[in-house]
């Protein structure tokens, strides 16, 4: 079973950029991409999310991005960000847990070279805890940078929508125009719904503005402030949703579309 | 390379710089830079009568046991910085032409107030009640000059 | 008894984690140069700060999760880091100027120069973050920080004339000769200084850490409801002893050596004396909580693990960040930059940011489905609503201001 809900999803509201816990409740990152593959009919399905600088990175753009992802290029094996498998997801509500325990983790590496290099060699680093909660065995030498990687997680390859994968930042944020080249605005988020037993993408939500749609507000998922509703309402009044399958073409930056979908954040359109 | 078109703008930015520098580096009319010599002496004498009046109550402070001898001193070191800085910016700020009888009224009590106010420092420093008091009088004939200096010069 | 006195120390912690290096410089500033005439911005800052800190408690205690966890959420990774970048820089600024702010405080009962404290008191801070736990340390200041009542004694022992100053503040107008655009640069820095956004950070940060949840509801309201006020009334106090003994004279007060000079005339030694322990523990404890909030605000961001005591073996990153942004701020300490204007910059600017820290926090607040039965009510979200606003409005102000007044 899938650790997402049964009802649509909305990605960018609900599941990029939640931090991700693991077993234990220890955070271990947060949702810095999402994995997709375009196998089969309907839309592209969830694979699984991606992890740490590089795809944070990614997402990021520009110089800035770049810096970041080079940061996380650092690791030895240069085998592209860490991802988790959707099915290796226990839940994904308001945060995101995973079945592993942290130490079975083969990331963040960052955190084990740290604490093996600088901040282990403090004296003071290692004292244990009053309220003992700390578990056994973990103290100095032996981080998750040791550990096999346990067969878990993968790691995703380059970026890109040829190899038959697609993340989620490669549609957000990219302008949308129809067959005569009229932009339609860009797309702010991605619909999912339940397909078997996985999740698929559904549609795509549009909007000129950003933050009405980022905030939840063009969907109706966050009703207050009044005054807030009020002017988000207004912002998001040119969202439109357009069915994934009305995309012509998904190229050189952009995305073609057949039509310009149907306005969006009636009271059916809430998750 | 681009050859129509692009000539404008670069030629625009250059007109644009060129104005603002001059406005900026004060090219302008005298009766403006008179008026601004003339705001910078008053803000300069202000600045030193409110350091000022600020040392004397520090300094009654201590002439009367009230405050520690190690903050007293603190606190003049740092007003002293103040109303050396102010001396040092006004005195060493290019008067332009005709606006000297300003300069000849105001640097001579900015410098009067910054050597009492390293007098008042070194008492301040022994701990000496004796001068504490002589730098106090001091101070309230300075703050009588600096209030003279400022009507004539906003006069 | 047990519950009564965690509940004490509570509200007193967070009456010390209102007071700190911007307070100081800016209460008595605006003080002796405006009278109380720039008392109407404490009374709006506390409402602010009380509103939204209880929003962000009450969010952290029902869903785990502290501010700048809800900022990268929903604001997004750009938008957040945009943010990021902006909290990130104002905090460690601050962090600076606290520093600077305990060294000063130092200085003045032994008239060493406060740059030779600077590195002995960054010591004594990495010593306190590495090795004491974080209630015991959250305490220490909070307790040692009630010497600062000090300033209220003083207020009455100078026996103003209250009816002047109550008609001063309620009527509030710019003095005669002040320019208007100073003055509400100066409005703007002091509400900087009250809602200064690491206080949200660090008290949604502290609720996660001490493991706050629905049932510590009353704790949390008590802090916020009554902490704040009384942080608020210090801070008053301050700007009255301010304006009774400088305003009158027209002296300036710009430097902490003429906050506490007040106090001297008032009280003399022993009140002075108070005052030193004040500030020293205040400032003490705001450095903590500026450079705990730059941690967090970066392990928030990138979903490290952060916490003080309990999880240093596993949030190595999260400690060797409070070590770095230590080193760099002690070093920035050192270059003799002016530590008072540093603040009043750092808190002017620290009001601009404060829109991207509150919209988040006010969103998630309505959530339904992250906050259930816990959400906003209409007074939250009333005072709320208004406060975005005013703070919108202040975040465009701020660079023009900025500019026009070149900072005061």
């Amino acid at each position: 079973m899938s650790a997402l809900p049964d009802h649509p999803v909305h990605v960018a509201l609900r599941l990029l950029d939640r931090r991700v816990v693991d077993a234990d409740g220890e955070p271990v990152g947060r949702v810095d991409d999402l994995a997709f593959d375009r196998d089969g009919d309907g839309g592209p399905r969830l694979v699984g999310i991606l992890m740490g600088p590089e795809a944070l990175g990614g997402r990021l753009g520009g110089v800035l991005g770049g810096i970041v992802a080079g940061a996380g290029r650092l690791r030895p094996d240069g085998a592209g960000p860490p991802e988790v498998a959707i099915d290796e997801l226990d839940d994904a509500g308001p945060e995101v847990r995973l079945k592993a325990h942290r130490d079975e983790l083969p990331f963040p590496r960052s955190e084990g070279w740290v604490r093996e290099h600088v901040i282990g060699r403090i004296p003071g680093a290692t004292r244990s805890s009053s309220s003992g909660k700390e578990p056994g065995g973990d103290g100095g030498g032996t981080g998750p940078a040791d550990r096999p990687p346990g067969g878990r997680t993968s790691h995703a390859g380059g970026s890109g929508a040829d190899d038959g994968r697609i993340r989620a930042s490669d549609l957000l944020g990219t302008r949308v125009v129809d067959r005569d080249g009229r932009s339609l605005g860009r797309v702010r988020d991605l619909r999912l719904r339940v397909d078997g037993d996985g999740h698929r993408i559904e549609g795509l939500v549009m909007g000129r503005g950003v933050i009405a749609e980022r905030l939840g507000y063009a969907y109706g998922e966050v009703a207050g402030p009044w005054l807030l509703a009020v002017v988000m309402r207004r912002a998001a009044r040119r969202t439109r949703y357009l069915d994934w399958d009305a995309i012509d073409e998904l190229a050189g930056g952009r995305v073609t579309v057949r039509d310009d979908g149907r306005p969006y954040g009636s009271r059916e359109d809430r998750s | 390379m681009r050859v129509d078109g692009g000539r404008a703008g670069p030629r625009r930015v250059v007109l644009l710089t060129v104005a603002l520098s001059l406005v900026a580096t004060a090219c302008v009319g005298p009766a403006l830079r008179d008026d601004d010599y003339r705001r910078k002496a008053v803000a300069s004498l202000e600045q030193v009568a409110a350091t000022v009046a600020g040392v004397k109550i520090a300094l009654d402070a201590s002439i009367d046991d009230r405050s520690f001898p190690t903050a007293t001193a603190v606190n003049v070191r740092r007003h002293e910085d103040t109303v050396a800085w102010a001396h040092t910016a006004f005195a060493t700020r290019q008067p332009p032409p005709g606006t000297d009888r300003i300069r000849a009224a105001v640097v001579p009590v900015l410098a009067e107030a910054s050597s009492i106010m390293a007098d008042v420092r070194i008492a301040a420093n022994r701990t000496d009640r004796e001068e504490l008091r002589e730098q106090r009088r001091r101070l309230d004939e300075l703050t009588g000059r600096l209030e003279r200096v400022l009507g004539e010069v906003r006069g | 008894m047990k519950k009564l006195l965690s509940l004490t120390l509570g509200i007193l912690t967070a009456v010390g984690a209102f007071i700190d290096i911007g307070d100081l410089v800016t209460d008595a500033l605006v003080g002796a140069r405006y009278g109380m005439n720039l008392a109407w911005v404490t009374v709006l800052a506390v409402i602010g700060i009380a509103t939204y800190a209880e929003m962000a408690g009450r969010v952290a205690a029902v869903t785990g999760r502290p501010v700048f966890d809800l900022v990268r959420e929903r604001l997004g990774a750009r938008v957040a880091l945009v943010d990021l970048a902006a909290s990130f820089g104002l905090t460690g600024l601050l962090l600076v100027a606290e520093l600077a702010g305990v060294a000063l405080a130092i200085e003045l009962a032994t008239s060493v120069s406060y740059l030779a404290w600077i590195p002995l008191v960054a010591v004594l801070v990495f010593v306190l973050v590495w090795r004491v736990p974080f209630k015991g340390m959250e305490r220490t200041y909070g307790v040692l920080g009630l010497a600062m009542l000090v300033f209220v004694w003083a207020a009455v022992a100078l026996g103003p004339d209250w009816g002047a100053l109550l008609r001063d503040a309620a009527t509030p107008n710019v003095p005669t000769g002040e320019p208007v655009p100073t003055y509400f640069f100066y409005a703007i820095a002091l509400l900087g200084a009250q809602m200064t956004p690491y206080e949200v950070f660090f008290f949604s940060s502290g609720a996660v850490e001490h493991g706050w949840t629905a049932e510590n509801f009353l704790e949390m309201r008590m802090n916020v409801l009554i902490g704040f006020p009384l942080g608020g009334l210090l801070a008053l106090a301050i700007q009255v002893v301010s304006a009774v003994v400088f305003h009158p004279v027209g002296a300036e007060a710009e430097s902490v050596a003429m906050t506490a000079l007040p106090v001297s005339v008032a009280l003399g030694q022993v009140g002075l004396a108070l005052a030193i322990v004040g500030i020293v523990a205040a400032t003490i404890g705001a450095t903590l909580e500026t450079l705990m909030s730059t941690g967090y605000t970066i392990a928030q961001y990138f979903g490290w693990p952060w916490g003080k005591f309990e999880k240093r073996e596993q949030a190595s990153r999260f400690n060797l960040v409070l070590i770095l942004v230590l080193l760099a701020a002690a070093g920035v300490g050192l270059t003799t930059l002016d530590p008072i204007r540093l603040t009043i910059f750092a808190v002017f600017l620290g009001a601009a940011t404060l829109p991207f820290t509150y919209l988040p926090v006010l969103v998630v607040a309505n959530d339904v489905r992250a906050m259930g039965e816990h959400r906003n009510g209409r007074l939250a979200n009333g005072i709320g609503s208004f406060y975005l606003v005013l703070l919108t409005v202040v975040s465009l102000a701020a660079v023009p201001l900025l500019v026009v007044t070149t900072a005061g």
